[in-house]
């Protein structure tokens, strides 16, 4: 494969995934719209904001990361309690989504266009607004630690729980978001549980995977890769230095 | 010897389509006589739980004594089936990306 087609493929994967986030990301908006005391249906718009983010700077589309992050922000301060879920907040997270939606339609696109900057600016600092200084302070901490560490390889023992997939976690753009801070040397699949296909539950997840990952990242950057799949995923993390007891 | 069968799985291999098309494996692998042939030039959209049909397709020939192979992958597919550690699931020619 040339550069430029391993370019195309990255995209499309991306945006396959973005998209389909998206969907689940309205998807939870239109459930809290009902209930603003439904806790769960925040958690998953959070988690697929974060996925969004996440996959976004893998590939390095920075405006999707920006906004995206704004948006996630506002919905921490929600699950925390110190933001109000209501009428303005659900608007401007309303609007958020169809944000995303334009900026992952650049993506597609392969342009960017100063309206749409100008919008993500605009909206932001609303979003900002809202959920205050306190997060973003959280967030630029988050941003500046995977320089702290010194550079190793690490062995990561991941092993998908059965409602994984269900509950919108699929290990892909996990994995994907690992290479934001190091270099996955080695990956592979443990492929032993999934059974014959008239066993097979197809949204059950039976999937497992070990991963040798190069990176300076402190374990708890690495570590938080994976804290919105948690509930969904048992996670082993060997620092470079293991002995043999660790395993 | 029987020719493989050749059965082209398109639109998508992802959660949202995977109890479809995982009843539409099941029904063509059980009316194909011998080894197949999934061509998956045209799925548009793939994850893990696509991932985890080809997995099962492959199992349930394997345990036959037959042979399940993928033959034209969309860039979709290839690039979820490498970042997953599955590359051996690609026919050899995409086997060295990663």
């Amino acid at each position: 494969m040339t550069d430029d087609e391993i370019l195309a493929t990255a995209r499309a994967g991306f945006l396959d995934e973005a998209r389909e986030m998206l969907a689940q990301f309205e998807a939870a908006l239109l459930a809290m719209e009902q209930d603003p005391r439904d806790g769960e249906a925040v958690n998953r718009a959070f988690r697929a904001a974060h996925t969004i983010k996440g996959a976004a700077g893998l590939f390095g589309y920075d405006a999707v990361v920006g906004f995206t992050h704004e948006v996630e922000s506002l919905l921490e301060a929600t699950r925390s309690g110190e933001v109000a879920l209501d009428e303005p907040a659900m608007g401007l997270l309303l609007q958020g989504r169809d944000q995303i939606g334009h900026l992952l339609d650049e993506v597609g696109r392969g342009d960017a266009d100063a309206g749409t900057a100008a919008a993500s600016d605009h909206l932001g600092r609303q979003l900002r607004a809202l959920h205050g200084p306190a997060t973003a302070g959280t967030a630029a901490a988050t941003a500046a630690a995977p320089a702290t560490g010194t550079q190793g390889v690490w062995h990561l023992s991941l092993r998908m729980l059965g409602d994984a997939l269900r509950n919108g976690l699929d290990p892909l753009p996990f994995i994907r978001y690992l290479s934001t801070l190091g270099r996955v040397q080695g990956i592979r699949a443990i492929t032993e549980a999934v059974p014959e296909l008239q066993d097979l539950d197809p949204e059950a997840c039976h999937l497992g995977f070990e991963i040798r990952f190069a990176s300076a990242a402190p374990r708890t950057a690495i570590e938080q890769v994976f804290e919105f799949m948690q509930d969904d995923c048992d996670l082993a993390v060997l620092d470079p230095g293991a002995g043999p007891d660790a395993y | 010897m029987t020719a493989a069968t050749t059965i082209c799985l398109d639109g998508d291999l992802n959660i949202q389509a995977a109890a479809g098309a995982c009843e539409t494996l099941r029904a063509a692998l059980a009316a194909a006589p011998g080894d197949v042939v999934l061509d998956l030039s045209q799925v548009q959209a793939f994850d893990s739980a696509g991932a985890q049909l080809l997995l099962a397709a492959q199992r349930t020939l394997g345990a036959r004594g037959r042979v399940l192979r993928v033959a034209d992958p969309a860039p979709v597919v290839v690039e979820a089936l490498c970042t997953l550690g599955l590359h051996a699931l690609l026919p050899a020619s995409h086997g060295a990306v990663s």
